[in-house]
């Protein structure tokens, strides 16, 4: 495969979920398309190195994560949140305003965490490469993010470790 | 794939559908810059096309020149040829009627990363001696507006490795917050290579 087939096919294969991601880091959807972008097109400046990476994908996840903290989230109002997570939201349910809304009020890096944790299945040692800090630093950010998530939303649960298996 | 629980399986909602990779690829093209030899760098890459050129144009010479000697050796089609890859880097194209390919005096055209006249900006000393800049090959215009052959704006701005409309940049103080966004951006992006080389791989 040439560079120009091996660089699309970790685009097609990372994007997505970077996207995802991306969408509760950032709170927006241009916002996370264009971060996402930008992360693509550093690293395909620098593919001849980054392409000899075991996993240049985390490459790019740590690019786009870090430079997400950069950016301020969206201090939008409920009305807002609503307009902006609609042009995402899929259409087999209701829009989640709440946790939304919960996510905003979190640090950046207990929402880094949260969301590569709960939502893409990351072990904290991975967590810790992207946020640049100890494992156990996000233990911490992940307890605290859970417990004010719990708050906000009011629920019980999620207090709990949950065993992931290593994602990729 | 992740075992959920129920804030993941809350989080999984709230993030929404998977976006499709092909349109956000498609668009990132030009921003990519010309996909040619990537790492390699441009002026490297621009020897290597004029040494390429102008072995094909000398063993044409030689072709030609073997039939008869007095034939007329094609040497300056090849110094033209030689120039043209030199000097602009992007493979040459048939300009759309609406953009002429030549720049007004004091202007440098803009060309798409497929050659193609997008407009022009003011020439400054990074510049003067290119016919033609290539969007993707570097940011020494950053923020500059690309402008129509009267010089009035045409919608487009010169924004790190490629160009906004105005629907994305609608002032100055907006193109700033995206030029910092885009150095801010590349800086992190040397920083983590560093972070790389200083561990292991990966």
């Amino acid at each position: 495969m040439s560079d120009h087939d091996d660089f699309d096919a970790l685009f097609r294969a990372e994007y997505p979920a970077l996207v995802r991601e991306l969408r509760l880091v950032c709170g927006g959807v241009p916002l996370a398309e264009e971060v996402a972008a930008e992360a693509f097109v550093a690293c395909w400046s620098r593919w001849s190195e980054v392409s000899t990476y075991d996993r240049p994908g985390a490459w790019v996840r740590r690019v786009a994560l870090r430079q997400a903290g950069r950016r301020r989230w969206r201090r939008a109002r409920r009305g807002d949140l609503e307009r902006i997570a609609a042009s995402w939201a899929s259409t087999d349910g209701p829009l989640d305003l709440d946790l939304l809304e919960a996510l905003r009020d979190l640090t950046h890096p207990q929402r880094v965490a949260v969301v590569l944790h709960h939502l893409a299945g990351w072990p904290a040692d991975d967590i810790a490469e992207v946020l640049g800090c100890a494992e156990a630093t996000v233990r911490s950010h992940l307890r605290r993010g859970r417990q004010r998530l719990q708050r906000a939303l009011g629920t019980a649960d999620d207090l709990q470790e949950v065993p992931h298996a290593h994602p990729r | 794939m992740p075992i959920r629980d129920d804030l993941g399986r809350r989080l999984d909602r709230a993030a929404g559908p998977s976006p499709d990779p092909e349109p956000a690829l498609a668009s990132l093209g030009p921003r990519l810059g010309p996909r040619l030899a990537p790492g390699v760098p441009r002026r490297d890459r621009r020897v290597a096309v004029v040494l390429a050129v102008g072995l094909i144009g000398l063993v044409g010479a030689w072709l030609l020149g073997r039939g008869s000697s007095d034939a007329p050796q094609p040497v300056t089609s090849v110094a033209l040829s030689t120039t043209t890859a030199s000097s602009t880097s992007v493979a040459p194209a048939v300009p759309p009627a609406t953009v002429p390919a030549t720049p007004p005096p004091g202007y440098v055209t803009v060309a798409d990363h497929e050659g193609n006249p997008v407009g022009y900006v003011v020439a400054n000393a990074d510049l003067e001696p290119l016919p033609t800049f290539a969007l993707g090959t570097g940011a020494p215009l950053a923020g500059q507006r690309v402008v129509d052959a009267a010089g009035h704006p045409n919608g487009y701005f010169i924004v790190g490795l490629g160009y906004v409309s105005d629907d994305q940049a609608r002032d100055r103080a907006e193109i700033d917050r995206l030029v910092a966004e885009h150095e801010a951006f590349q800086a992190e992006a040397e920083a983590q290579l560093r972070e790389e080389r200083g561990g292991p791989t990966g």
